[in-house]
């Protein structure tokens, strides 16, 4: 194994422990290894961050080590970020994301938005539970282009169909993309979304295609 | 047999002349509050309304209980949480949790549940409960030690405490267990009937085995122990994991979520405890009509469950219709 690769394997294996200093001090040594930083976050953190996915979908794991997982990939992420190099960051679109009203499941959402600003959009975080007039004053004072939309319930899954339905009344080129687990391709298009997608990194795909249209 | 005699007899899993239709899960609906006048968020803090509108689900709906609270949010929001009121249709929720800051905790004291903030609304409407139908039993709803040590510190934050500061996790799960006693017993003394425990969060799917079997199930056993009448423990989602470590418990009844399977769940429990439950709350008994609700009930019925009753609280928006074709399979179940 090269220094790079026990460093990001290093790094993927400290977020699905859950440890937060090791994944800062695993950061800061791939940084002194030069380390490309986007690589670092891609092929470290959310590589760990899917094992624990699949750990939790096998019932290995529980919310409680979720949890620690997440707060541990974004300690590296915080060392990591500044250091992503200008020239991978072409300005291609504004995006805005939100866990919709009601949901307060913000996990995957923070790991889309954290793809999606590695890929080099602009992206607002409006955070979890958020009321559709919150969406609409972004896009209207941020003439935002994309707005990424996550539910995590089925009760949830209504608000982003009522969210869709407002955005696309006020704002019909905006375009709109749906995911979380309850979500599917199916339910998306019944919404009147544009783009959906079942993980962060198929959702980088989604954003691109969709503003590049 | 009267309702409450039978929904008491039920619980202890003695002989019954047919299954009862009581409900230990919220039960308002608005057209309940359109009905009585007695309408959330007001009906939420006063006693008044509030055992108006639970009655109003035996008188208007037959659901053979009257049960209170209608929100999950008492406990906590007496002992220092910051909780939004909710709307016509939707419960007040949890906004900021007391103990967010975990010297706050060093000024906790128990509550009076007599006197002291939303606790004694719901006394007081137990009373009147009580008072007003001897024949309908009075159901109290209590969230598990568990679920409220989420509310007070913010559920997150707990669930990472347990790697950061164990020992203030068990401090803060003694502090809610006694809590939870005490207003357990007030609610007892002043009428209730039997008392239903609320835990959501000590879900299979959130904690697993494991951490429910240290942090959730031995206070929910002390609490039960303290309980003077027959109780009822409702853990939301797939709860086949736990079901032993929820019998355990020392509970006469486990309310069973519409994802768990009613005959694998008596093979397992044998007759250990009472299963309640557990009809599809959104699908069948919100967006169905009569006719499937009628038919998922039946369907209970015949896998032997002793109460028959929704998986978990009665969406607001359902219909009379549809409540009252729960009612009426579990009527004409008698002789069967
Ligand atoms: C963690 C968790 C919690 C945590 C949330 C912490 C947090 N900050 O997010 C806590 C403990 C707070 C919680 C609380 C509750 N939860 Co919860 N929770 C979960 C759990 C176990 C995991 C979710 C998760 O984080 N997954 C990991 C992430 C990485 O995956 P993900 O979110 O799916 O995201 C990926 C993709 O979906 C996609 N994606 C996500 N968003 C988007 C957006 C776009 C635009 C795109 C393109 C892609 C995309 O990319 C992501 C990365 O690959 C799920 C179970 C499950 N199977 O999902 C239940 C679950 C979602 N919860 C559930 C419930 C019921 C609750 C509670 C109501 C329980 C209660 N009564 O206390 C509460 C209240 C929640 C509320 N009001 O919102 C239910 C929902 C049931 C339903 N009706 O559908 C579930 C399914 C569990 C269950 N089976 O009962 N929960
Ligand atoms: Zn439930």
């Amino acid at each position: 194994m090269t220094a790079k690769d026990e460093i990001l394997n290093g790094l993927a294996d400290a977020v699905v422990k859950g440890d937060e200093s090791k994944c800062i001090e695993l950061a800061n040594k791939a940084l002194e290894n030069n380390i490309d930083a986007y690589e670092a976050v891609i092929n470290g953190c959310t590589c760990g961050m899917s094992i624990v996915s699949d750990k939790y979908e096998k019932r290995e794991m529980f919310v409680p080590e979720i949890l620690m997982a997440a707060r541990a990939m974004n300690g590296a992420v915080e060392v990591l970020k500044p250091h992503i190099k200008a020239d991978e960051i072409k300005e291609t679109g504004k995006v805005a994301i939100a866990v919709v009203l009601g949901d307060i499941h913000d996990i995957g959402k923070n790991l889309v938005k954290l793809l999606l600003e590695t890929a080099g959009l602009t992206v607002f975080d409006l955070g979890k539970d958020v009321v559709p007039e919150d969406i609409l004053d972004n896009v209207r004072e941020e003439k935002t282009d994309l707005v990424a939309l996550s539910a995590l319930m089925t009760t949830s899954m209504m608000e982003m169909k009522e969210d869709v339905k407002l955005l696309k009344e006020e704002f019909p080129n905006v375009k709109i993309m749906v995911g979380g687990a309850p979500v599917s391709q199916e339910f998306c298009d019944s919404i009147g979304a544009d783009g959906y997608a079942d993980n962060a990194s198929e959702a980088i795909r989604v954003a691109q295609r969709l503003l590049a249209e | 047999m009267n309702d409450k005699e039978r929904f008491l007899a039920s619980l202890k899993l003695k002989k019954v002349d047919r299954v009862s239709a009581a409900c230990p899960l919220q039960t308002a609906t608005v057209e309940m509050m359109e009905e009585t006048g007695a309408a959330w968020p007001e009906a939420h803090r006063d006693p008044e309304k509030m055992a108006n509108l639970a009655l109003a689900a035996n008188r208007l709906a037959g659901i053979e209980s009257a049960r209170v609270p209608f929100d999950l949010c008492v406990e906590a929001e007496t002992v220092g949480s910051q909780v939004s009121e909710g709307r016509l249709d939707s419960q007040p929720s949890i906004r900021r949790p007391a103990f967010r800051k975990v010297e706050a905790f060093e000024d906790a004291v128990c509550p009076d549940p007599l006197s002291d903030g939303r606790m004694a609304t719901v006394v007081e409407a137990v009373r009147i409960l009580a008072e007003a139908d001897e024949t309908v039993p009075i159901i109290a709803g209590i969230t598990g030690p568990f679920t409220l040590a989420g509310q007070v510190r913010g559920v997150e934050t707990l669930l990472m405490d347990f790697f950061d500061r164990m020992d203030f996790v068990k401090s803060l799960l003694k502090y809610s267990t006694n809590v939870l006693k005490t207003y357990g017993k007030a609610l007892v003394d002043n009428g209730a009937d039997a008392v239903v425990i609320i835990d959501p969060s000590a879900g299979s799917e959130l904690l697993g085995t494991a951490h429910y079997r240290e942090m959730a199930f031995p206070y929910c056993k002390e609490l039960v122990k303290s309980l003077d009448v027959p109780s009822i423990l409702h853990i939301c989602g797939d709860s086949k994991p736990i079901l032993g470590m929820m019998a355990e418990t020392g509970v006469n009844g486990i309310s069973l979520d519409h994802l768990v399977d009613v005959n694998e769940t008596r093979e397992f429990l044998g007759d250990r405890t009472a299963i309640i439950g557990n009809i599809n709350p959104a699908d069948t008994l919100f967006l169905g009509t009569p006719e499937k609700v009628k038919k998922e009930s039946l369907e209970c019925i015949r896998k032997g469950v002793n109460v028959l009753s929704p998986g978990c609280g009665i969406p607001t928006r359902t219909s009379m219709k549809n409540i009252k074709a729960m009612v009426e399979a579990a009527r004409e179940s008698a002789g069967k």
